[in-house]
C-alpha cells in the first residue's frame, strides 16, 4: 500500500517512512507544497500524511484539491496546530483523521490502518489475521470460530497491535493510546498492564498463537 | 488609612484652633486697657468737677463739715475726706463687695487732693468696672462660637471641595480599580482641565498600554514558542519510537529508551499544558454554546472509570437545579477533567470522591490528609513534584479558564477534605 508523507521536517518525514515501510507499506516523501501538489496530481495513495504548515502553501489546499478531484485517497492530517478550529476545518474539508504533534509512531500507523480500512470497498469489515478473525464493525473478535468476548479497551488494543505487526511499542505510547489525553494522571503503568494482561489471556484460553509479546525493559510486540 | 484632603483639614483646625485661643488674651489686654483709660478719663473728668462746684461754693466751716459727712453719706461712687497733706493723684483698681449685691465688684478708683478753706481734702472716685474673668469668659465664648463656626464651614467646604476638586483623581483610581490585563479593553479616563491630573491620566495609559503591550507579547510568545517547540519533539519521539525497533536491543538499553520516553512524555504534556494556557489566554475559545454539567461530568467520569477502579476509589455524585451552562464546550470539558484528575490523583485508594451539582455550582471534593497551600495554589508550576507525572499546570488552567469566564473557583480543606468549588454564574 502506498502512503505519501508530506512533511517539511526531514527528519521527521524520515522516521515516518522508516517506521512504516517495510511490512505493508510503501513511503513517499514531499517536502514542501509545489511537490506535493504534483505528486498528488500524478498519483494515487491509499493514504496521505498531510502536514498542515507548508513551505510554499497551506496544506488545507492541497486537501481542498484532492476533494474537488474526486480522489479517493485516505488523509491523515499530521499538525502542530492542534486547536479544535484546525481539527474541525480538516475533517470538514474531507480529512479522515487529526494527529496533533507529537506523537508516537505507533498511533500514527494505527490511524493509518484504521483510515486505509475503512476507505477500502471491496473488503469486508474483517480483517483476516492467521486464526484471528477481527470484525472491525460489529467490534468482535473470533478465533478457531469462536467469539471470545473482549472490553472495548481490549479490542482496541488489538487493532492497536495488528496495525503495528512486528514493532515494538513502548509502555509510554500505549498509555497515551489507551488514556489519550488523561494520560498524565499516570502514576505508573498498572493500567496498561492489567489490560494487556487481560487481552493476553483471553487470545490464550482461546487457544490463539502467542503473538503478544513482551519485550523485556520497553514494551510489547505483536510478533509474527 | 487618613484621606489626603482630611489629613490638610486637621492642620487647618489645629492652626485655627491655637490662633483662637491666643487672641483670647489678646482681646482681653486691649478691652481691659481700653476699660481702664476710658474709666480713669471719666473719674478725672468726675474729680475735677467735684472740685471745682466745691471751691466754687462758699461754705462756712460748720456747713463744709456737713455738706461732706451728707456728701459721703448719700454719694456712693465717691468719698471725701480731710488728710493732713496733699499728694499726688494716684489711681487703683480693686475688688471689693458691694454694699448691696453680695457679690465681689471691680472698681477703677482716683483719688485727688485739694484744698478747700486752708483744709485739706482727699477725693475718692470709683467708678464699677467689668471684672477680668467676665471679660475673659465672654471673649471665650465669642472665639469658641467662631471657631465653631469655622469648622463647621471647614468641613462643609472640605466635602465640597474633596467631591469636586479630586473628582477626576477619584474617577481615574476607579478606572485603573477596574482595569484587568486578563480582559483586552485599554481603560479610558474622564478628561479634566487640571493639569496634574492630566498628567497623571496620561502616564497611567502610557503605563497600562505599555503594559498591555508586553503582557500580549508575553502570551503571544509563550503560544509560539510552545508551537515551535511541537516538532522538535515530535521528532525525538518519532526517532525514540525508531530506535526501539532496532533488533540488538540490550535490556540496560531499552530501560534507557524507556526512561527517555517517559520523561519526554512530561515534555510533551507541559508543553501541550503550556500551549492550552496561551490558547485560552489568547481568547482562542470564542464559541459558546449549551452544555449539560451534569452529563459532560458523567462523560468524564466514564472515561476515567479506569483509574477509578484502579484506585478502588467510589464517587458519589448528587444533581439538583438546572444545571445547564452557555460556555466553551471545550473549555468547560477541560476544567472537569483537571478537577476530576486532581481529586482522583490525590485520593487515597478506596476512598470516596464526592461530587455535588447544585444549579451553577459545582463542588468537589476528596479525602485529604493535610491543607494545600493556598498562596501558590494556581500557580502555574506551583506545586510542581518531579515524583508525579503531573505537569504542574492542571490547577493555573483551571484558574485561567474561571478567570475567561468569571467564574469563582475557591479551594477549603474542611473535615480532612479537599474541596474545590466552581461558581459558573
Amino acid at each position: 500500500m502506498k502512503i505519501l508523507i508530506i512533511e517539511d521536517e526531514p527528519q521527521l518525514a524520515q522516521s515516518i517512512s522508516e517506521y512504516l515501510s517495510g511490512e505493508q507499506y510503501l513511503c513517499e516523501t514531499a517536502i514542501n507544497f509545489p511537490q506535493a501538489m504534483e505528486k498528488t496530481e500524478l498519483y494515487d495513495y491509499d493514504c496521505i500524511l498531510l502536514d498542515l504548515m507548508l513551505p510554499g502553501g497551506d496544506g488545507l489546499k492541497i486537501l481542498d484539491a484532492l476533494r474537488d478531484n474526486k480522489k479517493q485517497d485516505g488523509v491523515v492530517i499530521i499538525s502542530a496546530k492542534g486547536s479544535l478550529d484546525d481539527k474541525i476545518k480538516g475533517l470538514k474539508i474531507g480529512a479522515d483523521d487529526y494527529l496533533t504533534k507529537p506523537f508516537h509512531l505507533p498511533e500514527l500507523a494505527a490511524r493509518i490502518f484504521s483510515v486505509i480500512r475503512r476507505k477500502s470497498f471491496d473488503n469486508t469489515n474483517v480483517i483476516i489475521h492467521h486464526e484471528l478473525e477481527i470484525n472491525i464493525l460489529a467490534k468482535k473478535l473470533v478465533v478457531n470460530r469462536l467469539l471470545v468476548s473482549l472490553t472495548k479497551k481490549e479490542f482496541d488494543l488489538l487493532l492497536y497491535f495488528i496495525s503495528n505487526k512486528n514493532r515494538v511499542i513502548s509502555k509510554n505510547a500505549l498509555a497515551e493510546h489507551i488514556l489519550g489525553d488523561i494520560a498524565d494522571m499516570l502514576e505508573n503503568y498498572d493500567i496498561v498492564y492489567a489490560h494487556i494482561k487481560n487481552l493476553k489471556k483471553k487470545l490464550a484460553d482461546a487457544g490463539c498463537g502467542n503473538y503478544l509479546k513482551t519485550v523485556y525493559g520497553s514494551g510489547y510486540k505483536w510478533d509474527v | 488609612m487618613i484621606r489626603l484632603l482630611d489629613k490638610s483639614f486637621k492642620v487647618f483646625m489645629w492652626y485655627a484652633g491655637i490662633v483662637l485661643a491666643c487672641s483670647i488674651p489678646a482681646y482681653y489686654a486691649i478691652v481691659d486697657y481700653i476699660w481702664q483709660t476710658e474709666l480713669k478719663e471719666h473719674n478725672t473728668i468726675v474729680s475735677e468737677e467735684i472740685k471745682n462746684n466745691l471751691q466754687s461754693q462758699n461754705f462756712s466751716d460748720s456747713v463744709l463739715n456737713k455738706s461732706v459727712a451728707l456728701w459721703n453719706q448719700l454719694q456712693p461712687s465717691s468719698h471725701l475726706r480731710e488728710v493732713t497733706e496733699l499728694k499726688s493723684d494716684s489711681t487703683y483698681n480693686i475688688y471689693r463687695k458691694n454694699n448691696f449685691s453680695k457679690k465681689e465688684e471691680r472698681f477703677q478708683g482716683l483719688t485727688t487732693y485739694f484744698q478747700l478753706k486752708g483744709k485739706k481734702f482727699a477725693l475718692s472716685v470709683e467708678t464699677n468696672m467689668e471684672e477680668s474673668h467676665e471679660t475673659i469668659l465672654g471673649l471665650a465664648l465669642v472665639s469658641l462660637i467662631f471657631f465653631v463656626l469655622l469648622l463647621i464651614g471647614l468641613i462643609i467646604l472640605n466635602r465640597r471641595l474633596s467631591d469636586k476638586i479630586w473628582q477626576p483623581f477619584n474617577s481615574s483610581i476607579k478606572t485603573i480599580q477596574e482595569f484587568d490585563l486578563n480582559r483586552h479593553d485599554l481603560p479610558v479616563f474622564e478628561e479634566t482641565d487640571i493639569v496634574e491630573f492630566e498628567t497623571l491620566n496620561t502616564r497611567l495609559e502610557h503605563l497600562i498600554k505599555a503594559n498591555i503591550n508586553s503582557f500580549e507579547q508575553q502570551k503571544q510568545f509563550v503560544e509560539n514558542a510552545s508551537h515551535e517547540l511541537q516538532t522538535p519533539l515530535a521528532v525525538i519521539q518519532s526517532k525514540l519510537d525508531l530506535f526501539l525497533q532496532e533488533a540488538a536491543l540490550s535490556k540496560r538499553q531499552s530501560e534507557i529508551i524507556d526512561q527517555a520516553q517517559n520523561a519526554l512524555g512530561k515534555a510533551n504534556r507541559i508543553n501541550r499544558n503550556m500551549l492550552l494556557l496561551a490558547k485560552i489566554e489568547n481568547n482562542h475559545f470564542e464559541d459558546r454554546e449549551w452544555i449539560d454539567l451534569k452529563e459532560l461530568l458523567q462523560e468524564n467520569l466514564e472515561m476515567m472509570n479506569s483509574f477509578i477502579e484502579a484506585k478502588r476509589l467510589s464517587v458519589a455524585l448528587s444533581c439538583s437545579g438546572i444545571t445547564k451552562i452557555k460556555t466553551n464546550s471545550t473549555l468547560l470539558e477541560i476544567l472537569l477533567s483537571n478537577l476530576l484528575t486532581n481529586a482522583i490523583r490525590y485520593s487515597e485508594e478506596n476512598s470516596k470522591i464526592d461530587i455535588q451539582i447544585s444549579g451553577h455550582y459545582l463542588m468537589i471534593s476528596n479525602p485529604g490528609t493535610q491543607a494545600l497551600k493556598q498562596e501558590h495554589l494556581f500557580q502555574r508550576f506551583g506545586r510542581v513534584n518531579n515524583e508525579t507525572p503531573a505537569t504542574g499546570l492542571g490547577l493555573a488552567i483551571i484558574h485561567q479558564v474561571c478567570l475567561q469566564f468569571k467564574w469563582d473557583i475557591t479551594y477549603a480543606f474542611e473535615a480532612c477534605q479537599h474541596k474545590f468549588s466552581v461558581n459558573f454564574s
